[in-house]
């Protein structure tokens, strides 16, 4: 059930400010030199950074069970006013709002103190904060480069003001390109250092970055004892794209939707919604209600056809074909009914800042009734029956263990932490567009496996079906696009959104001339597959590719730095005899 | 016995493969497919060269003419130019099979006689666009769309200078 | 009808019926994609495509791998024989008889080779998803091993008979017995797991980490290897239907060459039959853990088991 900001009943943490205004005072307390309400649901905090740690200590400590750490963003202001700053965006679900806490640091060797130990999900955005503008994190556990491949050379940060967004490395004075040899030297040192001794005794399977059960590139390095994986290292920001900086440099204001809306190819539109919401907030447009909804059903359509793609990638990974086939062949209707509606498939193109640029009436709403019909009967018909073979289920029950502790330490979202027992969904606890109007029905399951989140997504299917019907009945006449002029330079703004896959949140610093000065897109996938390590361990070689397939990853909405064309696969002799040891005959 | 049911269920419907390409797709109404322009209403105002998110769309001076290209290989098929495109010049159309061999037919070209400065005989907008622009401006200011920016400023300078209560 | 001991005639018809076995395999296969996608609501891929896969393949030059193990790169070379002197021994499409005691011992040798060829081969790969899947589909077949031994042995103890003439059908010396009839039921499993199929194709699985036997193959060697392998499912099979149905019952009509073309025909088709319901039934199947597989060939064991235990009493 959804339950109304401000109202809770969990008994956890001491603080429950009514208002964003009562907010604003508990962390002025907390030690925040400045507190600004930068719009609705978002306060911005200017902390020192002498007090940052203690800042955030205290943050969890008065939120203690919500407060969440959704992403960090670096941003180089040296043009504006001689510092970079780094941005942690913190949610507070219970509470419905987001709070900013951002550190300044002088220009020359900028340094602020890190908060991953105290808290651990921070810990890869300051790394890529670290890798694209050179701020160093001083006290973090792992210093070691996260997007930029291990030989890029020290001292490149392409985020930073002026590195030109089409500067090629082998322009870069000092760079050889032709040395740079493609070895990964460091990788994500996982808590469990193993000592030169220990690795001898395991075969490491390397799976990636290419590999038949993969659809994007990813590295994952198994360490297997026979068939149970001992540990597990993962690198990935193989599809980088430099989204950011293309958008900071060469794009307007109303260009970047359609730039957003690439960032997945499953997931599109509810970037590009994240997007315009957070210039939106940031511009003070206020969007007409008739887009909000229409916004609010293609989110919905989008999840569908997301989740239903999910469904079959995991029977075809279960080796279940048919299920495969029959998830995808439902899915078809969703398609071609978001085909008719936008004209495309998947870049439905329908947003820009102030709302949408198609209507949805007549003939399309019954197109959209007819499908939801479809698409319910058959998808329940079909599961009712697939969800029961025996095979199929025992290679996901209590597979794939992701404890609620972990889940919470590790920052995880959307049906991966709803499988694990949080109730958290941004759609009932930050709405948007126009989920403020409806109750969402929360799915929640406590298995903490495979079967879990298979179990959550199947329920959240029949909740979309549910709630576009909701929607098309709620829609109220009205315009589509809201009028404004030059949008305001310089304005902070926070959109979120509940992708498929979990919280989506787009942070916007308006720039002069209507373009963005800084965009930051932090998609679920990059909450979610820090976790992967963490599931891993422990299981049976066979069932890895269901798991890693279990949290839905979209490493495409992960990944959005620059590509650099040198090779990062790593080849590793594999001790034959070590393999076998440990095999059953 | 969920399993006789996955089975029966299978085969005793239709099977749903397209006969696609033996047989043509339908694609619906409003489907965002290939933009084409039209060279008799395009004015080379550059509306959707600032509107295109991809860079598809140029405009370029080549000696006497102003040419605009769009370069199908980089468009993204959003509709901006089609939406934005005070003329109706530029639509996009529902073709989608646009695989060629040659990447040159990849590309549409308008080339726009230039109209050349009534003072300084310089070359600075299409013709189209300066009479387009002239028969909407009051008599008086007429003679302005004739010429140059620079020479419009300077004639601009002089009323001001020099204008009459 | 029986037919008299003429050697010459005998080893022709061994050597057609070989290359009728080499021909069908790549058939039966494609029939059995046929059907999968059918159950899928697919078109799926034409009859013959499996015979221009193969041929595709075998225009190639063979991959070499000099990391790997000496066995690696000559087991299909090893394994292709074997079935094909499996299928000059073991009927099939037209009659005749090996005929001296003890070739059903050697007729179930000469079937579990070629699965033992192939998973060692694949274990001496130097990838390691070719180990993983060598080693997996090792331990499946020696589990079916055991299962289809006791299976035939309960069948030669039913019938006091090493001799393969003797015991098609299996019931013919015996009678419909118990302990035949659950022998038969056990090897109707093994028939269906040693085709590589749903839920027990655990060494093949590509999505899968482990990318199965073939994963270091390429070209000519690997169309070997997939061959010899699609060649043991179709004599899998035809063992299997050749204890089942009494063939030498069927009426003579015409000489003695219509009554073999017709036997031909109706055990073409009766494989093509027993393709296509294992195909369908394998449509209905998501993959087992390998654990979970080997538990689940372990129930064929235990009947064929049974079988043989019941078979010494009598039973």
């Amino acid at each position: 059930m959804r339950r109304a900001s401000g109202s809770d009943d969990s008994g956890k943490g001491s603080v429950r400010p009514g208002s964003l205004k009562g907010l604003g005072e508990v962390l002025r307390e907390l030690g925040a030199e400045d507190v600004r309400v930068v719009h609705a649901g978002a306060v911005l905090v200017t902390v020192g950074k002498g007090r940052l740690r203690g800042f955030v200590e205290g943050l969890l400590k008065s939120f203690e069970g919500e407060a969440r750490y959704s992403t960090g963003v670096g941003t180089d202001f040296r043009p504006l006013e001689g510092s970079y700053a780094m941005t942690h965006v913190i949610a507070l679900d219970r509470v419905g709002a987001y709070v900013l806490v951002e550190v300044r640091s002088g220009a020359v060797r900028p340094s602020i103190p890190s908060i991953t130990p105290v808290m651990p999900a921070a810990n890869w955005a300051e790394r890529e904060a670290r890798d694209m503008l050179g701020i160093e994190f001083d006290g973090h556990p792992e210093p070691v480069r996260l997007i930029l491949p291990d030989d890029w050379p020290e001292g490149v940060y392409p985020l930073r003001k002026d590195f030109p967004y089409d500067l090629k490395l082998s322009e870069v004075e000092g760079v050889d390109v032709g040395r740079m040899v493609g070895e990964p030297r460091n990788f994500s040192v996982s808590p469990r250092v193993r000592s030169p001794d220990a690795e001898v005794a395991y075969a490491s399977i390397p799976m990636g970055p290419y590999h038949p059960a993969l659809h994007e590139p990813e590295y994952y390095e198994l360490y297997v004892e026979g068939e149970r994986v001992v540990d597990a290292k993962y690198r990935g920001f193989f599809v980088h794209r430099g989204m950011e900086k293309l958008a900071e440099s060469r794009m307007t204001v109303n260009q970047v939707p359609f730039l957003a809306e690439r960032i997945c190819g499953i997931c599109g539109y509810t970037h590009a919604c994240a997007y315009c919401q957070a210039v939106e907030a940031a511009a003070g447009i206020e969007v007409p209600e008739r887009a909000l909804f229409i916004r609010s059903i293609l989110l919905e359509i989008e999840r569908l056809h997301s989740h239903l793609l999910w469904f079959g990638v995991a029977f075809h990974l279960l080796g279940f074909d048919t299920g495969f086939m029959a998830m995808w062949r439902i899915r078809e209707d969703v398609m071609r009914v978001a085909e008719a509606l936008t004209g495309n498939r998947k870049t439905y193109g329908m947003n820009l800042v102030g709302g949408v640029r198609r209507d949805v009436r007549g003939e399309k709403v019954s197109l959209v009734t007819r499908m939801l019909g479809k698409v319910e009967e058959e998808f329940k018909g079909f599961c009712r029956n697939a969800l029961r073979l025996s095979e199929v289920v025992e290679r996901v029950k209590e597979v794939g263990i992701l404890t609620r502790e972990d889940a919470m330490k590790l920052g995880a979202v959307g049906p991966h932490a709803r499988a694990s027992g949080l109730e958290i969904d941004v759609r009932a606890d930050h709405p948007y567009a126009a989920y403020g109007f409806i109750d969402v029905n929360v799915a929640v399951k406590d298995s903490c496996d495979v079967l879990a989140r298979i179990l959550v997504r199947y329920e959240e299917v029949l909740e979309s079906v549910r709630l576009i019907r909701e929607f098309l009945k709620l829609m109220p006449e009205g315009e589509l696009m809201a009028e404004y002029g030059e949008i305001p330079p310089l304005r902070v703004g926070v959109g979120v959104t509940e992708a498929p896959r979990g919280e989506d949140v787009h942070y916007v610093v308006t720039g002069l001339g209507n373009r963005v000065y800084r965009w930051r897109p932090r998609a679920p996938s990059y909450m979610n597959l820090a976790t992967v390590p963490t599931m891993l361990r422990g299981e049976r070689l066979a069932n890895v590719p269901i798991i890693i397939a279990s949290i839905d990853p979209c490493f495409s909405c992960t990944d959005h730095a620059v590509v650099v064309d040198v090779r990062t696969g790593a080849r590793r002799v594999i001790k034959l005899q070590n393999l076998l040891r440990g095999c059953p005959p | 016995m969920s399993r006789l049911r996955v089975l029966i269920e299978g085969l005793s419907k239709d099977v749903v493969t397209e006969k696609y390409p033996y047989a043509p797709v339908e694609v619906p109404e409003g489907f965002r497919g290939k933009p084409v322009i039209d060279p008799s209403k395009c004015v080379g105002c550059g509306s959707c060269v600032n509107a295109c998110p991809p860079n598809a769309l140029s405009i370029t001076d080549e000696g006497p003419y102003r040419v605009v290209r769009l370069f199908i290989g980089r468009c993204i098929f959003c509709g901006r130019c089609e939406e934005v495109c005070p003329f109706n010049a530029i639509t996009l159309t529902r073709e989608f099979e646009l695989a060629v061999t040659d990447t040159a037919d990849l590309v549409q070209e308008v080339k726009l006689v230039m109209a050349r400065c009534a003072a300084c005989g310089e070359p600075y907008a299409p013709l189209r666009e300066v009479r387009k622009v002239a028969e909407r401006l009051p008599d008086e200011l007429r003679a302005l769309a004739y010429l140059c920016p620079k020479c419009r400023e300077v004639m601009a300078s002089h009323y001001v200078s020099f204008a009459r209560r | 009808m029986t037919l008299h001991h003429d050697a010459l005639l005998w080893a022709v018809l061994a050597v057609i019926n070989a290359s009728l076995v080499v021909f069908l395999a790549p058939l039966l296969d494609g029939v059995e994609r046929k059907v999968r996608a059918r159950v899928q609501r697919r078109v799926g891929p034409p009859i013959l495509q499996t015979v221009y896969d193969l041929i595709k393949l075998y225009r190639r030059p063979p991959t070499q791998d000099p990391s790997a193990g000496p066995f690696h790169g000559v087991a299909p070379f090893i394994a292709f024989p074997t079935a094909l002197i499996a299928a000059l021994v073991i009927p099939s499409v037209l009659p005749y008889r090996l005929g001296f005691p003890g070739d059903l011992i050697v007729v179930a040798y000469l079937l579990v080779s070629v699965s033992t060829i192939t998973s060692f081969g694949a274990a001496s790969s130097s990838i390691p998803y070719s180990v993983v899947g060598g080693w997996r589909e090792a331990s499946l077949t020696m589990a079916s091993e055991l299962a289809l031994g006791a299976a035939v042995a309960a069948i030669a103890s039913a019938n006091g008979s090493l001799l393969l003439a003797s015991v098609m059908p299996a019931y013919s010396v015996s009678g419909p017995k118990p302990s035949v009839l659950a022998a038969l039921a056990g090897l109707a499993i093994i028939t269906y797991v040693e085709g590589g199929r749903l839920p027990f194709e655990i060494a093949e699985a590509e999505p899968e980490l482990a990318g199965g036997v073939t994963v270091g193959y390429g070209g000519s060697s690997l169309a070997l290897l997939l061959h010899s392998l699609m060649i043991k499912r179709v004599l899998f099979t035809s063992l299997f239907l050749d204890l089942l149905i009494p063939w030498d019952a069927l009426p003579v009509l015409g000489g003695y060459c219509s009554w073999v073309v017709l036997r031909a025909a109706l055990f073409t088709a009766a494989l093509t039959l027993t393709s296509v319901v294992f195909a369908a039934l394998e449509a209905s199947y998501g993959r087992c853990r390998p654990g979970h597989a080997l538990t689940l060939v372990k129930r064929a064991v235990i009947v064929s088991g049974v079988a043989l235990i019941a078979s010494c009493f009598g039973i």
